[in-house]
């Protein structure tokens, strides 16, 4: 099974995102890049859309690395302080807690 | 010219927001979708309906029924008192469906993964599911605009993932987002078919498509059909359901590179075959191109492209065809023969929701036809060969044993159809009730066969003139003077209730040029895409047939 290197939770977290975006309307999609803010302000995503993504990106990480990842409120916590959740933010974050 | 969309309200208790999404996204959909608050499926169903909505209506077995929810909590089920709550639930669909197009709504689930204990299949709560949904099928069986979906198919499609309890834990949302493309794919398919864009004509192959082998090179005797042999016996049991599907309605032909002679021979004389010749309506057996040949059969069959599916084990022809030919659907076929019959049952393109008797002729019918235009080839004019028919139109008002013929041809006929207006059977049902806006079946036979019910003409009669407001006749009766017959009727009707002029407004569609281009031709005088007959005069009554009303000469 892949190891969860920084390069691979990145490139995960961005298949999350994309599938995601896949199944929104048209008008609805975002561009996604590196700096893509996924939450907080000016965040790509709507609550329904930060749970979609929480939960594709556990069952993902499960798939990908054979890592049981349960992001619980707390754990987002902290990241919900930063103004801005970017993809790499993020990425890097999913990374230390898959790693852990 | 684009037509506005109609709406689609997602019910449920649990959130179809992704749904919503999803359907959204669809280049296809076909309506406006909105989304009813969560768990508020009775007062959705009683709410403000705007115009030509339908409703999805997705529930939890859990929240319809009490007894279920206790049962999946290891409690003894009371299946008297779940059947109760199935029948409340019932009741609220039934009366609901009065007032939307159409409501769909899927079967009940249970994850599959749930152990109840040895009993459960007994009088557990699986058992229970199964008897609930049974009985609520049984009570909306009769009504035709609820529409249950096969929710299990779509399970099915999404794999082990389709229930997922983080989706429900954080969002309400019992399944991923494949059970939901599952859903809206067999939605717009749905309706696809129920508004007059179902496959009517099925083309096939023969060589290792109806039959295993190449008949040409192996001889009608040693194609693998039937018998003691796993290929032979699914291509038989392919013929079935291509069989089945034919007495539903759907048309058979073959468009197959091969000696006509030889193939034929196979038809006639292989014992296993389950189609024989008289099962198609058209049969193209030689080495020409595939393509060239289905563009002759809707030619001759007057049906569009998009109503025909071709079926053949080569890829290369189903490249051709799918090049030539855009507009008809050319499904991947697998390269295993066992998965030929699963593969034609899986394609969610047939309306089989109502057979009628029309539908079960269908084969025989373009049968006569094609004997009938044989006939017109030793008549010099039209009218003489119309004459040599013997045609009789036998028309009747909108009754009950007419119903569902008559629904089936408003929301099927794209052609010659004045305004492509869909009705709902509610709907027409009340216009069985109103005087001022009746509604006539016109039945069409000749000396080759009987056509059965293929024209409709409704109208209004309550302002002060008299408007056409439906005139729909089936391809295959266009262009014997039935549709002048159909408005004589009118005008007459107009000039018995004192009305000045009759007038029918066209709708243009992408496909209805036929009618139009008749209502050009009429006589009534033409104001862009309305038309209007002043009833000093009657419309004349074609010389070519018999016009019956109520069973004597109108």
């Amino acid at each position: 099974m892949p190891t969860a290197t920084p390069a691979a939770t990145e490139e995960l977290v961005r298949s999350v995102l994309e599938r995601l975006n896949g199944d929104l309307p048209a008008a609805d999609r975002f561009a996604i890049s590196d700096d893509t803010v996924i939450m907080g302000d000016a965040g790509v995503l709507d609550s329904l859309g930060i749970a979609n993504f929480i939960v594709g990106l556990e069952e993902e990480v499960q798939r990908a690395f054979g890592v049981e990842l349960a992001l619980s409120d707390q754990d987002l916590a902290g990241l919900f302080e930063q103004p801005q959740v970017t993809v790499q933010v993020f990425a890097a974050f999913v990374h230390q807690r898959a790693s852990a | 010219m684009g037509r506005s969309r109609t709406h689609l309200l997602l019910v449920s208790h649990f959130n179809l927001a992704n749904l919503a999404n999803i359907l959204r996204a669809r280049e296809d959909l076909p309506w406006e979708v909105s989304v009813a608050p969560l768990d508020q499926v009775t007062a959705a169903l009683q709410g403000h309906v705007p115009p030509g909505a339908s409703a999805l209506v997705w529930t939890r077995p859990e929240q319809v029924s009490a007894v279920f929810r206790k049962a999946v909590h290891f409690h003894p089920a009371e299946t008297a008192g779940a059947l109760a709550e199935v029948d409340a639930f019932a009741d609220g669909l039934i009366a609901a469906a009065g007032r939307f197009q159409a409501l769909y709504v899927p079967t009940w689930q249970y994850p599959v993964q749930a152990h109840f204990g040895t009993g459960e299949l007994r009088h557990g709560p699986y058992d229970l599911l199964a008897r609930m949904d049974l009985h609520l099928a049984g009570r909306v069986a009769d009504v035709p605009n609820i529409h249950r979906m096969h929710t299990a198919r779509w399970t099915h499609r999404a794999g082990e993932g389709a229930w997922s309890e983080r989706a429900w834990y954080l969002t309400k949302t019992p399944f991923n987002n494949a059970v939901f493309h599952a859903a809206a794919d067999d939605l717009i398919a749905h309706h696809r078919r129920s508004t007059g864009h179902a496959i009517k004509l099925i083309v096939l192959d023969l060589d290792d498509t109806l039959w295993g082998g190449i008949v040409g090179d192996d001889g009608w005797e040693n194609l693998r059909l039937g018998g003691h042999d796993a290929a032979g016996e699914s291509f038989v049991d392919f013929q079935r359901t291509l069989r089945g599907l034919k007495e539903r309605g759907i048309m058979l032909a073959i468009a197959s590179k091969n000696d006509a002679a030889v193939a034929l021979e196979a038809m006639d004389k292989h014992p296993e075959m389950v189609l024989r010749r008289d099962d198609f309506v058209a049969m193209r057996i030689d080495w020409n191109d595939k393509g060239a040949h289905i563009a002759d059969m809707v030619r001759e069959l007057n049906i569009g492209a998009q109503s025909v599916m071709f079926i053949d084990d080569n890829p290369v022809e189903r490249s051709r065809v799918r090049t030539f030919l855009p507009e008809v659907f050319v499904p991947e076929w697998p390269a295993n023969k066992l998965l030929y019959d699963r593969t034609l049952r899986s394609l969610p393109v047939f309306a089989l929701d109502a057979a009628t008797a029309e539908d079960g002729r269908r084969t025989a019918l373009y049968q006569e036809e094609a004997r009938r235009e044989q006939a017109r080839a030793g008549h010099a004019d039209m009218d003489g060969w119309l004459r040599s028919l013997g045609m009789e139109v036998r028309m009747a008002p909108l009754n009950d044993a007419d119903m569902v013929r008559v629904h089936q041809l408003f929301n099927k006929t794209n052609q010659f159809n004045l305004t492509t207006r869909r009705w709902t059977e509610q709907e027409l049902r009340e216009r069985m009730a109103d005087p001022a806006r009746p509604v006539w079946s016109f039945r069409v036979s000749d000396r080759f066969g009987d056509a059965g019910l293929t024209g409709i003409l409704g109208m209004d009669l309550g302002g002060d003139g008299a408007v056409i407001t439906d005139l729909v006749l089936s391809c295959r009766v266009m262009g014997r003077k039935v549709e002048e017959t159909m408005l004589h009727v009118a005008v007459e009707q107009a000039r018995r209730a004192g009305k000045a002029e009759v007038t029918a407004r066209l709708l243009p569609t992408p496909k209805n040029g036929p009618c139009r281009g008749f209502m050009e031709r009429s006589g009534f005088e033409q104001a862009g895409d309305t038309f209007t007959w002043d009833t000093v005069r009657s419309f004349p009554q074609p010389a070519t047939l018999e016009l019956v009303a109520n069973g004597s000469p109108a």
